[in-house]
Formats: C-alpha cells, sequence, structure tokens
C-alpha cells in the first residue's frame, strides 16, 4: 500500500472543512479539519519511522540516510529534501488551521478557510512529489546517505527550526488577509482587534524560531569549512534573512496599530501576510534552484507550483492593501514626534529589506534577459547596508530613550551619538580597520560609492551601539523592567551586542597556516588494522611535534591518528533473517554471515553463510574467503537448487559479494593541536578530515573563550603530510550571546502576552 | 498621512529607487554568454569548449570548479590566481575552464564534484593528471602547478 493515501485522506478532510465552512456546518468542518491534520500528522509519522528504520524501500529515505547513522541523524533526513519538508510545512498549517477552531468570529472562520485552502495547497504539492515514492527496484541495503557536510548536530535542526518558523506564519497571513477585507468593508470591529493580538503573538513564535534556525544555521556554516563563517550573504542566506527581517517590522507595526487602530491599518495587515510570502520566497531560492539556474525550475517537480504560490500570495495582500487604502483613508493627519521616529526606524528596516532582496533577485532576472552574470558577493550586501546600519542603529537608539518629557534631551543625546560616529568613520588605528574590504571585489571596476563606503572605520559601529544600549538602560529606568519591558530592553540589547560581533570578528581574525611532515614528526605506531568502535578499522598515530610560525603564534602537534570505521555488522540483515522468511523465487535480497564453508564447482563459488542459527548457500564468481569471515551478498533467490552439500534448497545468486572490511563507513584522519601566542596557551583540541564514499567533510577545532575563538581546519588531505590553517577569532561569541538575548526577550514579550490576553 | 511620514517614505523611496539604479549600474559583471572573467583572465564556461581548445592547443586543462557564494573560490581568486607569477603560468601553460556549479550542473556531475572550489587537471586527451579539492595557499598551488606542468607535458 502506498502511503499516499494518507495524503488523499487528509485532502479530503480539507475538501470537507471547505464545505463546512462554506456551507456553516460545523460538525462537517470539524471533522474535515480534524481529518486534515490528522492525516498529514499520521502522514508525517509514518514518514518519521521509515527513516527510523532506515526503510530504504522509499527513495527519499535512500536518498537521505543510512543505516550506520545514529538516531539523531536518521530523524534529520526526514527533513533534508523538499518531500520532507513541505510535507512537515502541511502538516504545521492544518494545524493552525485546528487552532483556529479556538475562535468563533466571523474573521476566524474565513481565516481558517485561507489557511485550509494553503494546507490544501501544500498537501498537493507533496502529492506531485511525494516523499513515499518506492526505490525503484530491489530496495538496497544501504542508503546514499546525507551530504557529509550536513552531519553535524546544528544542521540536524537547522530545518526543523526553520520550519516551526515558516509554519507559524500561515495564520497570520490568512487572518491578515481577512482583516483587510473585512476592515476596508467597516465590518466586525471587535474581531478585528482581537485578531490583531493572535496574529501579533504568532509572528512572534515564527520570528523566534526563525531567529534560531538561522543561528544554528550560522554556527554550522562557521564549523563547515567553505563557507568562511557565520554569514557569507550566499542566495539561500539572505533569502532567510528576508521573511525575519519582513517579521520585525510587522511587528514593530502591528504593536503601534494595536496602540491605536487608525495608525498603520494598511502597512502592518499587508507587513503580517508578506512574513508568510517572503518564506515561500525563501523556499523558492533554496529547493528550487531558480535563483542560480533556470534549468531546476522548469525541471518540474514542486518548484512550478511554489512559484506560483509565490506569486498568488505575493499578488493577494498587495491588490487588499491598495484597495483598502483607497476605501478607507483612516490614517491620522497629525503624527507625535515618538510616531514619526518609530515609523522612520521601521522605514530604514524595509529599505535595508529591499536591499537584501533586490541583492537576492536581480542578479538571477538580469541573467535571464542577458546572459550576464553579476558579481553580487558579500562585498555587495555589505557595503549597502552598513550605511542604514548605522542609521537603523541611531534612530532605534533614539526611539528607544525617547519620551515626551525628555524630548529636548532625546535629541541632544542623538545629535551627539551621530555627530560622534561619523567622526568616528574617520579615525583608523591601523590597516585593517575597513569596514569592508572592497578591494577584494573579483572585478577590477572599483565604483566611487563602493570606494567612500568601503572606507569608512569599523570605529563608526562602537558609538550606535553604545548608544543603543545606554537608550536601553534609559528605558529601563523611565519604564521600569516589567515582563515585556524587559524583553524589548534585551533583544534591542541583543541587536547592538551582535553588531559589535558581526563588524570585529572578521575584522580582527587572524590567520596563519602551519604543516607538518610525517617524516620530520616520526610515526610512533604504523597503520594497523585493530577493532574499532563497533566497526573495526586501521589505526595509526603520529609523534608529538611543535612548529613555530613566522608571527607570534605557534603550533605544537600533539598527535595524529588515521582510522578506518567500518559499517556496523548491524546495519544488515543476518542470515537467519532470510531463512525465517517464506522465500519465493526471483526476489532479490541481502544478507549478512560468517563464511562456514567454501565450495568451488565448475558453475560457481558456493559460499555457506551462517549466523549461528541458521544458514544459507550463496552461489557467488570465485573469491578467495577465509572460515570465519564475514560478509554480506545481494542476489537472487533460486529455490530448490542442488546444493554441494547433497542437499537441495535455496541459493542465492549473487553476482559479488562484498567482504565488510571493505565496505568503510568512513575514513577519519584526526589531528591534536595546541595553538600558542608566545609561551601561552589560546587553545587545543582535535580536528578531523572525514571521507565518506559520497563526499568529504572536514570537522574543525573550535575551542571557544569568552574573548573569541581559536579555529583550525585541515586543509587538503596528502598522505604525508598534515597541513592546516588556523585562525585566532575575536568577538565572535558576542554573536551568538546577542541571538540569545533576541530569544529570551521575544520569550518574555511571549509570555507578557500570554499573561494578558490568555 | 501627516506631513512629516509623508517626507519621510518619500525619502525611503528616493532611497530605493536611487540604490536599485545605481548598483545595477556599478556591480561588476563575473561572466557573459562567451567567458567568465576571473582574475583577469578569461575561462571557458564548459568542459566543452575547453576540451575543444585544449586539443587544438595541445595544453593541459584546467577546470575549476567555484560559486558565486563560496568564500575560498574568493580567496582562490584574490590570493592565488591573481599572483604575477601563477596568474601569467595559467595564462600561459593552461586552458582555462570556470564551471560554476549553480549554473553547469551536468559538468559538476560529470566530475562528481561535491563542493567548491575544486579543480581537475587533465591532458588533452581527458586523462586525470591531478584533484585538488578545497582550498590550497599559493605556495602549495604553485607547487601543484609546476608538477601539472611536468606531468602534462603543457
Amino acid at each position: 500500500m502506498s502511503w499516499d493515501l494518507l495524503l488523499y485522506a487528509a485532502s479530503a478532510g480539507g475538501v470537507l472543512a471547505v464545505a463546512g465552512i462554506a456551507l456553516g456546518r460545523e460538525r462537517v468542518r470539524r471533522a474535515g479539519t480534524g481529518m486534515l491534520f490528522g492525516f498529514l500528522l499520521a502522514a508525517n509519522m509514518v514518514l518519521t519511522y521509515a527513516f527510523a528504520v532506515s526503510d530504504f524501500s522509499y527513495y527519499y529515505v535512500w536518498k537521505f540516510s543510512s543505516s550506520v547513522y545514529p538516531l539523531y541523524y536518521k530523524l534529520s533526513g526526514v527533513l533534508a529534501g523538499q518531500e520532507g519538508t513541505l510535507l512537515f510545512w502541511a502538516m504545521l498549517i492544518a494545524g493552525g488551521a485546528l487552532w483556529l477552531e479556538r475562535h468563533s468570529s466571523l474573521l476566524s472562520r474565513r481565516a481558517q478557510l485561507v489557511v485550509v485552502v494553503l494546507a490544501l495547497y501544500f498537501t498537493g504539492m507533496v502529492l506531485v512529489q511525494s516523499p513515499f515514492e518506492p526505490y525503484p527496484g530491489a530496495p538496497p541495503a544501504e542508503g546514499y546517505g546525507l551530504n557529509p557536510l550536513l552531519l553535524d548536530p546544528w544542521m540536524a535542526l537547522h530545518p526543523l527550526t526553520t520550519f516551526l518558523g515558516y509554519g507559524a506564519t500561515a495564520v497570520p497571513f490568512a487572518g491578515a488577509l481577512v482583516y483587510l477585507l473585512m476592515s476596508a468593508r467597516g465590518s466586525g470591529d471587535a474581531a478585528c482587534r482581537e485578531w490583531v493580538t493572535e496574529g501579533l503573538q504568532w509572528l512572534r513564535y515564527a520570528w523566534v524560531f526563525s531567529t534560531i534556525s538561522m543561528a544554528f544555521g550560522g554556527i554550522w556554516a562557521y564549523k563547515t569549512l567553505g563557507w568562511g563563517g557565520f554569514w557569507a550573504w550566499d542566495p539561500v542566506e539572505s533569502a532567510m534573512l528576508l521573511p525575519w527581517m519582513v517579521m520585525t517590522a510587522a511587528l514593530h507595526l502591528s504593536v503601534e496599530h494595536r496602540r491605536n487602530m487608525r495608525r498603520y491599518s494598511v502597512l502592518a495587515p499587508v507587513l503580517t501576510a508578506y512574513s508568510f510570502t517572503f518564506t515561500v520566497f525563501a523556499t523558492a531560492v533554496t529547493r528550487s534552484g531558480i535563483f542560480e539556474s533556470v534549468h531546476a525550475f522548469i525541471a518540474g517537480g514542486a518548484g512550478k507550483y511554489v512559484m506560483l504560490l509565490l506569486g498568488v500570495s505575493a499578488l493577494a495582500p498587495l491588490c487588499l492593501g491598495v484597495w483598502k487604502w483607497l476605501r478607507v483613508r483612516g490614517a491620522p493627519a497629525r503624527s507625535t514626534r515618538r510616531e514619526e521616529i518609530f515609523y522612520a526606524a521601521v522605514l530604514v528596516l524595509m529599505i535595508m529589506t529591499f536591499i537584501v532582496f533586490y541583492g537576492v533577485s536581480f542578479p538571477p532576472v538580469v541573467k535571464l534577459l542577458t546572459a550576464k552574470k553579476y558579481a553580487v558577493t558579500k562585498q555587495f550586501f555589505n557595503l549597502w547596508l552598513y550605511p542604514f546600519f548605522l542609521m537603523l542603529l541611531l534612530i532605534t537608539g533614539l526611539g528607544l530613550s525617547y519620551s515626551e518629557r525628555r524630548r529636548r534631551e532625546a535629541f541632544r543625546e542623538f545629535a551627539v551619538f551621530s555627530g560622534v560616529t561619523l567622526l568616528a568613520m574617520f579615525i583608523k588605528p591601523g590597516e585593517n580597520f575597513n569596514i569592508v574590504d572592497y578591494t577584494s571585489f573579483i572585478s577590477a571596476t572599483k565604483p566611487l560609492l563602493y570606494a567612500t563606503v568601503g572606507e569608512i572605520s569599523a570605529l563608526s559601529i562602537l558609538p550606535p551601539v553604545a548608544y543603543v544600549l545606554y537608550a536601553c538602560w534609559i528605558r529601563a529606568r523611565i519604564r521600569g523592567l516589567r515582563l515585556r519591558e524587559a524583553g524589548v530592553v534585551l533583544i534591542h540589547g541583543g541587536l547592538a551586542v551582535i553588531a559589535v560581533g558581526v563588524v570585529f570578528s572578521p575584522l580582527f581574525t587572524s590567520e596563519f597556516s602551519v604543516s607538518f611532515k610525517r617524516d620530520e614528526v616520526g610515526v610512533e605506531k604504523p597503520l594497523m588494522y585493530a577493532e574499532f568502535h563497533e566497526g573495526f578499522g586501521r589505526l595509526g598515530t603520529w609523534g608529538v611535534h611543535t612548529k613555530e610560525v613566522p608571527s607570534e603564534y605557534s603550533a605544537v602537534l600533539l598527535g595524529v591518528r588515521e582510522y578506518v570505521e567500518g559499517l556496523r555488522s548491524a546495519a544488515y540483515p543476518a542470515v537467519s533473517s532470510l531463512t525465517e522468511r517464506n522465500l519465493s523465487e526471483g526476489e532479490v535480497y541481502t544478507v549478512r554471515g560468517y563464511v562456514e564453508q567454501a565450495v568451488l564447482t565448475e558453475h560457481a563459488m558456493f559460499i555457506k553463510l551462517t549466523d549461528g542459527r541458521s544458514s544459507v548457500w550463496v552461489a557467488s564468481p570465485p573469491y578467495r574467503v577465509a572460515k570465519g569471515e564475514e560478509l554480506v551478498a545481494t542476489g537472487m533467490v533460486l529455490l530448490d537448487v542442488p546444493l554441494p552439500d547433497g542437499g537441495i534448497g535455496p541459493v542465492l545468486l549473487s553476482e559479488a559479494v562484498s567482504f565488510l572490511r571493505e565496505l568503510a563507513f568512513r575514513e577519519v584522519q584526526e589531528v591534536r593541536v595546541e595553538v600558542l601566542r608566545g609561551e601561552r596557551t589560546l587553545g587545543r583540541g582535535v580536528m578531523k578530515y572525514e571521507s565518506y564514499s559520497n563526499g568529504d567533510a572536514r570537522r574543525p577545532l573550535i575551542d571557544r573563550n569568552l574573548w573569541g575563538d581559536v579555529f583550525a581546519v585541515l586543509d587538503m588531505r596528502v598522505g604525508d603530510e598534515v597541513s592546516m590553517t588556523v585562525r585566532i577569532k575575536p568577538f565572535i561569541n558576542l554573536v551568538w550571546i546577542g541571538v540569545a538575548l533576541f530569544v529570551l526577550g521575544m520569550g518574555l514579550c511571549i509570555l507578557q502576552e500570554r499573561r494578558t490576553n490568555p | 498621512m501627516p506631513a512629516v511620514e509623508k517626507v519621510l517614505t518619500l525619502l525611503a523611496l528616493g532611497a530605493v529607487f536611487g540604490f536599485a539604479y545605481y548598483s545595477l549600474n556599478s556591480t561588476p559583471v563575473i561572466s557573459d554568454s562567451n567567458f567568465t572573467y576571473i582574475a583577469e583572465l578569461e575561462w571557458y564556461k564548459t568542459y566543452e569548449e575547453g576540451l575543444r581548445e585544449a586539443k587544438q592547443q595541445n595544453r593541459t586543462l584546467m577546470v575549476y570548479f567555484w560559486t558565486i557564494w563560496c568564500i575560498y573560490c574568493e580567496k582562490y581568486h584574490t590570493e592565488v590566481f591573481s599572483r604575477p607569477d601563477i596568474n601569467a603560468i595559467l595564462a600561459e601553460r593552461f586552458v582555462r575552464v570556470a564551471v560554476d556549479m549553480d549554473v553547469n550542473k551536468r559538468d559538476t556531475r560529470r566530475f562528481g564534484v561535491q563542493a567548491p572550489p575544486y579543480i581537475v587537471f587533465l591532458t588533452p586527451d581527458e586523462r586525470v593528471i591531478m584533484r585538488v579539492p578545497g582550498y590550497v595557499p599559493a605556495d602549495e598551488f604553485r607547487r601543484i602547478l609546476d608538477a601539472v606542468v611536468e606531468e602534462g607535458g603543457a
């Protein structure tokens, strides 16, 4: 049976729910929504179970899993591809529809209709590219596996948090659309007010999960060589930042809108809706590949449906927004200073959002039209965003410290901090203080504006940061530190802390390379076969060696270990699992067992495999096998064959058998070093170079300290030499501390909302 | 809309349009329909084109796999390929192909490349001389180039 049935059943539930809402039948609606969510939940559970037990009869499981992974990585495979993520996302949206059962207002009903339709659409996309697609042909014994670079605890959690965040934007999206529609007609004021609060709370959850997911992705990128740090402005990263930025703007405007319903009555719901639109955009960039390649788009799958959804979800809020704006020109004619400052900050944030959006989307569009490819690299984003970032921090400072009573004082402080910021732009204590190394632009063209912004001193970040922190303190003094206030202070303080980390960490990173040759180090133990972990492996070690580097640093090689880890034998079914089945002729099976007897006949080599409980004969081409050796055979079953021991019985006809010792899971080179500056130890630890059957991965050494990290990674793998690049990265942990403050602060805001509006 | 907010909105719109226009005209072009431009050298965009040229000139092929977002590729461009001695060797001894892994999936698959940067050196009759996965600092890269030149007889 194909588990796609669950998806069809969920769709039927969705249709039922739509009918129930349209006809006003409560029972039908409830049953339909329940079915929709229930069956999608069941589908997710089936898929998760298939990953947990490594059921490679599904192509999707085979592609993203391996029986040798610990359970943690097996489960992370569920969200490793488009099929699984769409299924998970569909379930979350359906969960939103179910949640809306709590509310009985007309607005909630209509919003529920939109959410159910969305869930149906997502279920449809899953059906187009189902994760339950069977593996073509006989199911293999072993999966292809995740890209080794993805085998990382942070990466295992990254998609989960991402889609929890994305999923939480569906309900506010639907609510905002219906809200725009209803408020434009001037109906349902009380429900609308209640709705703003609900939408706000959902957005907060979405924001928290998106923040966490970007941080996890950042930590992973930081650890994984080739991505060069926690943030590289590649299209996928930038696209993920977009919904986060839109959510941030929407959150600010919604809070203000709730305070005064006549303010931002169009912009707040439109941006709330766009939080969802941009999650679809991010998905399109990440999964469809159109943003680097046109071909993946045309190739089919769910790509074009994602694009269709993107178009609709971009147009709907825009049209409704314009319509409402034309009908209800409700904004007050006068604004207070506080409101103007607030608006200015949101505008700057929106300009920054546009810059990111443009940087991600104009290169592919231009490339489609002219075949020209632009070098939109990290410098593009850094150069364009930095001036606006300074502005944003300064206005944030003003906004946080402003109150009608200290109006003059606040503006004076703003003027002083802005002045100092301007001055600081020109103060460069050293060579490497340029905010952006624009000289490394790939091409020789260096436009004037780039050269101007690129020359700004990094010190210019300090006054705005100091201002925001100071403003947080002022705000805490004025308004006290109740839950929500504490939350607001923590979040904005977190922003300041992150600002220092992101600007200073790359700037003050020092780097050196060092290599050790096997000859100069000396080999303590030669490579030899040895039992290792649950598998077995070759194991060799090198000696200890110190090397000065032509700078203040030196590195001590504390040891090198090289080993091959085998597959855990449990990855393959033992002989008795085959003999205990009702075998049918012509079926393909895989078994593992020890060689009990081997007979060479004129037709084939007959190997008798046993696992202690029962045995089976395997017919294969001639091999040199030893008694007691463990091997794995895959082949077709022939029943009632004359056997070498005189009997008649089943034989597994195998074209090739594999010796378990050859089925390496990975080869590992493990290097232990200590890094010193003069006499002082900066850090020590282990870095690894792992080779898998489907690619290589380098696991760096990261020794964290409060002031920064020692980061070292192995370069190319050459047999007789280990060479590594070592980086001393100060301030890096400020970024993670800032993210923690973000999450903590927003957590407090959510808590406070739950208390006041349970 | 209140007057101050109107002005702020107009200013923001001005900034957005100004940015969009200026950046479109000032962002460097890295490749067009003929070549990719890295380290002020012309690189063929597909293995096929490069191979044809390599056969014709009987020179060694250097197939370089890169992407726009890869930091170590940028390091290759600015610190390795641009170093005068290396740049000269690349210009004179090799037929260069730069495979953009985001676009040219066919050649990426053909060589089974997982992650950029990645370099494969081949003789004109398609024998692989050496594969260089990941980033290699300039000095070491020079040694590799010399070894490849010797081996390939380029």
